[in-house]
């Protein structure tokens, strides 16, 4: 199987499933009117503006592009690449890319209001009270899964923490040049896209080795510093780089895979059963969404689609485009990492281990955890078969692309680690809210602007201290699937008795993620959580309660779904 | 002007009867004088057997009177406030403006911000004069006024602080994004912004004060008490509550003296005191003499 | 001629795409900071239990954008979440 024919194969399915399915979904659920959109209708320059629907998709989309959309599918090829991406294009089209453009359409119709306020109006007021709970859980489990998985590669290849943190030199600078100093925008660009370059090659020159453990605690710093640094000094530098980051990953990637022809070497199915997580054999389904998680649906694009994209869509017929188009172009890039990994995986491998790995499936599904770890964790699989594959098709210095690839996944990640703090800082406080009258000198201490920055960032690296990647990334998946369920289940019910249209069509979609998501997360609890406590049973218990929590939150939700 | 005087002290003490008194005499002398009262409870013509009159008179040549009109003065700004108002919010639906300023008027702490803008417009406007002599409300609102420019100082800093970090931001977005991007009335240049503008004129003006205020030199504070221990009680309180201010009171006036001494005036004992008997008629006030100031 | 015109428009787009990203945060920060602003001077107007002064007053005149954007603000204070969201790139 040559590996362009995956590309062009998701290309194609996207398109006429776009064109087929998107066009049925919006005819028969949404039915755009002409009527003005809350950024015509409430428009004020401020929150409210109608932008171009060109410009609002990349907006939207760059929202959307983070470093899930690439780590999860690489621990996914344990079933092989088949199944994976039978997930990727079909979860995405049919759950994933529904759940955000009616997450969109929705808000819409609700004067923009978020998916959480009309949680709490189409269902129960608590409802959006429990989407607060699920939020904080994903930001914690979220610093987690991005340090262990970070960490991993920042050991295995220390060519990759200099750059990211030359990248970070590069965003000050940056933001000097263009914020204090307002040189040209055009210029400041030019600068800061050559300072990237330059911080990816000194990084090759000047490695950095330290352990696993010194990452983390530099993480934690990191985190409690970043997040309290005004906006424009890092947060908004180093945003715009990143853009630039996704568009040159994309561009090299795509391109490199399309001419590439290679025959993918990995093999297509492996079994039901491949022990990825804790060595234990891991079901296919339910567990996938776990795994691959945003690469085919992420609870949070529903809260990007209803937060701000919502307020600025100028037409309802552009919501198609932006709400399941942009998600779909997300699976694109889970697709480009899939035939990325299994044209070139093991060609990055240490030579016998490539060759256990080829012996036959069963024996490929036993081993590939290890060859994960070895490459680096799934950062490292992915940036050094990214890094050959672009050095073998366009030419450029496999070295230079590897630690591009690497610096891509890391900017990502690490914007991650240190916004979900100050999100988490906001979140605990609303979590808490009921407290403030019951118990408020406990409310007065959590809601701390410092104790509320080190609560998650605590338990985040205190998980991640363990190296426990393949345990922490599920349970970090299951969170963020849990959140899109509450937000399906939501938009089901806004569709059903808002709209009066027949729901069956995000009905069955929400149903059976939530009963996948639920038994994926007892799975999870009575088989990889046993297996983590054996040497690390503090996080066990940690991961336990959150995981015990969120699972009567989930029942809390279906409960409330039917009552009403 | 040589200096400003300014009377403190109870109602009903003899702020009013005294501060005449120190207005003839330095006009006897030949200064020009200016004497105002910020006490709602105007009593200056009364005192003076003049019909009741509000605002300034020339009461003899180079001896002027203004019974300040705190009322109109407030009335005034609100309708300057007003007329900008309507004329820029004219398609803002702010609810109807006229009944929002007419529950504004009576809000606490409106009398004595008003008092301060006219103080202060009394002193830059009557800096010609040799001496400005200010009767002041009874103690409870003198004491807001006096204090309104310190509490205010940090507060208005702030303020300014935030407003130049917000213009700051605006200019940032419209280098990139043009400067159309925010509306076209949003200010981007801090010279041009008007809130700045408001606010530093705000800062200039209680810095004005303060530094009248606390200056040893242009400013004599005068308190009046009697001889009862209400009084004595509530003239510590003034001087102490000044003092955290970094005003001093230069003068301790014991008015309708004759009556039984009390021990308290010890604590007075470290600032010049002048005990003043009870002034009966308009003869007796004009007379008085003030060579010991 | 009019390839070379729709070209433009369509580059017009993509760097506007990138111009917005590169001050988006900055301009979520300022709305809030002027929110904040307007809160502090004219709470009242949207019920806040702070009386106004005459500094409120006088700076009243000038602070339509800033009342806008507290005024809007007002409204979807429950939604606070899902706006800042994006700022994860999850």
């Amino acid at each position: 199987m040559i590996v362009s024919l995956i590309i062009i194969g998701s290309l194609i399915i996207y398109l006429f499933c776009y064109r087929f399915y998107g066009f049925y979904l919006q005819k028969k659920i949404v039915q755009p009117s002409e009527s003005p959109t809350p950024a015509v209708r409430l428009r004020d320059d401020v929150d409210f503006v109608p932008a171009n629907k060109y410009v609002l998709f990349g907006h939207h989309f760059a929202s959307i592009a983070g470093a899930a959309p690439i780590v999860g599918p690489v621990i996914a090829l344990a079933w092989g690449w088949l199944p994976a991406l039978l997930w990727v294009w079909l979860g995405n089209i049919f759950i994933g890319a529904v759940h955000d453009y009616l997450s969109l359409m929705s808000s819409v119709r609700y004067d923009g209001h978020s998916i959480q306020w009309i949680a709490s109006k189409v269902i129960k007021k608590r409802t959006g009270y429990l989407f607060a709970w699920f939020i904080l859980f994903v930001l914690i489990l979220v610093v987690a899964a991005f340090g262990a998985v970070l960490g991993k590669i920042f050991v295995a290849k220390p060519q990759v923490p200099p750059s990211y943190f030359l990248q970070i030199v590069a965003a000050l600078i940056l933001g000097f040049l263009l914020y204090r100093l307002r040189i040209s925008f055009l210029l400041a660009t030019l600068i800061g896209i050559i300072m990237l370059i330059g911080a990816i090659v000194l990084g090759m020159y000047f490695p950095i080795n330290a352990s696993y453990k010194t990452w983390m605690f530099i993480f934690f710093f990191y985190i409690i510093l970043a997040a309290s640094l005004p906006v424009h000094v890092l947060l908004q530098p180093r945003d715009y780089l990143n853009a630039w980051l996704l568009v040159a990953g994309l561009i090299l990637g795509s391109f490199a895979i399309l001419f590439s022809f290679k025959k993918i070497t990995l093999f297509a199915f492996t079994s039901f059963n491949a022990p990825l997580i804790a060595h234990k054999p891991t079901p296919f389904w339910p567990v996938v969404p776990l795994i691959i998680a945003c690469g085919s649906l992420s609870g949070f694009h529903a809260l990007v689609a209803s937060g701000t994209t919502s307020k600025q869509l100028s037409k309802e017929i552009e919501g198609l485009f932006i709400g399941y188009g942009s998600m779909l172009t997300e699976g694109f890039l889970s697709t480009l990492v899939i035939a990325v990994v299994s044209a070139y995986g093991l060609n990055v491998l240490a030579p016998d281990l490539a060759t256990t790995l080829k012996t036959d499936a069963l024996t490929f599904a036993q081993h590939y955890s290890k060859a994960i770890n070895s490459a680096g964790g799934p950062v490292g699989l992915f940036s050094k078969a990214y890094g050959l594959a672009v050095h073998t098709i366009l030419g450029l210095p496999k070295e230079f692309v590897t630690i591009l690839a690497a610096m891509w996944v890391a900017s990502f990640a690490m914007t991650t680690l240190d916004t979900t703090n100050r999100l988490a800082r906001y979140t605990l406080t609303e979590i808490c809210e009921p407290l403030k009258d019951i118990l408020p000198s406990i409310f007065k201490f959590i809601t701390n602007r410092w104790i509320a920055s080190l609560i998650p960032a605590i338990i985040g690296i205190g998980l991640a201290l363990t190296g426990a990647w393949s345990i922490i990334w599920p349970a970090f998946g299951g969170a963020n699937q849990m959140l899109a369920s509450i937000a399906l289940v939501t938009v089901s019910a806004w569709v059903i008795r808002v709209q009066k249209r027949p729901g069956l069509i995000c009905l069955i979609p929400a149903l059976f993620l939530w009963l996948t998501v639920t038994l994926a997360m007892f799975w999870y609890l009575f088989v990889a959580v046993p297996a983590f406590m054996i040497k690390n049973t503090l996080q066990a218990y940690v991961i336990g309660i959150i995981v015990v929590i969120m699972l009567s939150l989930n029942f809390l939700l279906i409960y409330d779904f039917f009552k009403k | 002007m040589k200096r400003i005087y300014f009377f403190l002290g109870k109602g009903g003490v003899g702020k009013s009867t005294l501060s005449i008194s120190l207005a003839h005499y330095l006009w006897k002398k030949g200064e020009k004088v200016y004497l105002a009262s910020i006490d709602p409870a105007h009593n200056l013509y009364d005192i003076l057997n003049l019909p009741p009159f509000k605002g300034e008179k020339e009461v003899k040549p180079y001896f002027w009177i203004e019974e300040v009109d705190i009322d109109a003065y407030l009335k005034r700004i609100l309708f300057e406030i007003e007329e900008k108002m309507r004329h820029l919010y004219a398609y803002l639906q702010i609810i109807n403006l006229e009944k929002i300023f007419d529950l504004i008027k009576d809000t606490p702490g409106m009398e004595e911000t008003a008092t301060l803008f006219a103080l202060k417009d009394i002193i830059k406007k009557h800096q010609e004069k040799d001496y400005i002599i200010i009767d002041t409300p009874p103690t409870g609102l003198m004491l807001k006024i006096f204090s309104l420019p310190f509490i205010s100082k940090l507060w208005l800093e702030k303020l300014s602080k935030w407003r130049e970090r917000i213009l700051e931001r605006r200019k940032i977005i419209a280098h990139v994004k043009g400067k159309d991007f925010l509306g076209k009335e949003t200010t981007i240049l801090p010279e041009e912004d008007k809130v700045l503008y408001e606010l530093n004129f705000q800062k200039k003006m209680i810095s004005f004060l303060i530094q009248l205020l606390t200056d040893k030199e242009k400013s004599y504070f005068i308190l009046v008490i009697n001889p009862d221990e209400l009084s004595l009680k509530e003239g510590k309180r003034i001087i102490n509550t000044l003092n955290r201010f970094n005003i001093f009171v230069n003068l301790v006036i014991l008015n309708k003296a004759g009556l039984t001494e009390k021990k308290e005036i010890n604590f007075f004992k470290n600032l010049p005191k002048k005990e003043v008997s009870f002034l009966k008629n308009l003869k007796d006030i004009l007379n008085l003499t003030w060579d010991d100031i | 001629m009019k390839l070379w015109k729709t070209f433009k428009k369509k580059w017009s787009y993509f760097a506007d795409g990138f111009k917005d990203k590169s001050i988006e945060k900055i301009l979520q920060e300022l709305e809030e900071m002027e929110n904040g602003f307007a809160l502090l001077i004219c709470g009242s107007l949207i019920g806040l239990p702070a009386p106004p002064s005459l500094l409120t007053l006088r700076l009243l005149p000038y602070l339509e954008r800033e009342i806008k954007i507290m005024l809007s603000k007002s409204i979807y204070l429950d939604d606070k979440l899902a706006m800042w969201a994006e700022m994860i790139e999850l």
